[in-house]
């Protein structure tokens, strides 16, 4: 309980996080060349796709990131609603931009996919559409959080937004059992046996694995910025510079 | 043998724009927030400097 309450404050958090710059860096830069060189060295080529398929390496982890990301947000942002938690406002406004990021490149990714295997750049198809919903949320939570922010407004509407936004997670999953789209079926689940040969897989786990970490690393360096301008008045801010 | 690997048996001009893009936005994501933060902090010494003298 006593690790909780340290982590609640602002100068004991912003420690606890230069911390882990370092390990998460390391685990983003390993498992990332680890990851590709499986992707695009070591994996056979896919019987009816050929080495187009590479391109799943980049792509599902992006895809699984933007949904990870935008749910990690929610939490985050019920946090700051409800308990009032001021590093949950920090760790929801770090993780927008690198969320977003991760949006776009599944649709990009996506699209560079599709356009060999499908004959297009891009359909309004289910899983698609509400992907590129998502990265309107995004979008939407940084201007509107930027916005109440100059205003000198407290950031409870930018949070709802993220909690009503949550809606679209399980659209995105699902899309594919709901509707008839073009887009294929999840290759991997969690209780079901993976529809992916062994080594194939492997390096797209360590691709999710690289992009976790990214993920991490992108969050500790944002959101110490964050404490710094929150508490830039602070006598232990004026301690370390 | 490293030719028929940048090939990619043809899907080439899908791959390695959608590997390289990902990288690249990446590694911004990690490399703008650090120089903001450099740039903060030199702000931040700059402006205590400035009220200490």
């Amino acid at each position: 309980m006593n690790i909780f309450i340290k982590l609640l404050s602002t100068s004991y958090c912003y420690r606890v996080l230069g911390r882990l710059v370092i390990p998460s860096a390391t685990g983003a830069v390993v498992l990332l060349l680890l990851g590709l060189w499986g992707g695009l060295v070591m994996a056979p080529a896919d019987y009816q796709q050929g080495d187009g398929f590479r391109i799943i390496y980049v792509h599902v982890p992006s895809a699984f990131l933007s949904m990870m990301v935008y749910s990690a947000m929610a939490f985050f942002a019920f946090l700051a609603l409800v308990f009032r938690i001021k590093l949950a406002n920090c760790a929801l406004r770090a993780s927008a931009p690198i969320g977003a990021t991760f949006a776009f490149l599944a649709l990009l990714t996506g699209s560079l996919w599709g356009k060999p295997m499908w004959g297009t750049w891009w359909i309004w198809d289910a899983r698609l559409t509400s992907e590129l919903i998502l990265l309107f949320l995004y979008l939407g939570y940084m201007v509107l959080d930027n916005a109440l922010r100059q205003s000198g407004r407290d950031s409870r509407a930018s949070c709802m937004l993220v909690l009503v936004g949550v809606i679209n997670i399980p659209i995105i999953h699902f899309s594919v059992i709901w509707w008839n789209t073009l887009h294929q079926g999840p290759s991997l689940s969690a209780f079901a046996k993976p529809a992916i040969v062994e080594s194939m897989l492997w390096p797209l786990l360590v691709m999710l694995g690289a992009y976790i970490c990214i993920y991490g690393l992108v969050l500790v360096i944002r959101m110490r910025m964050e404490i710094l301008k929150m508490d830039m008045k602070s006598a232990w801010v004026k301690g370390i510079l | 043998m490293l030719e028929h690997f940048f090939m990619m048996g043809g899907y080439a001009k899908y791959i390695w724009p959608a590997v390289s893009i990902s990288l690249v936005l990446l590694a911004l994501n990690i490399w703008w927030p650090m120089r903001c933060s450099k740039r903060l902090l030199q702000d931040l010494a700059a402006r205590e400097e400035g009220i200490n003298e």
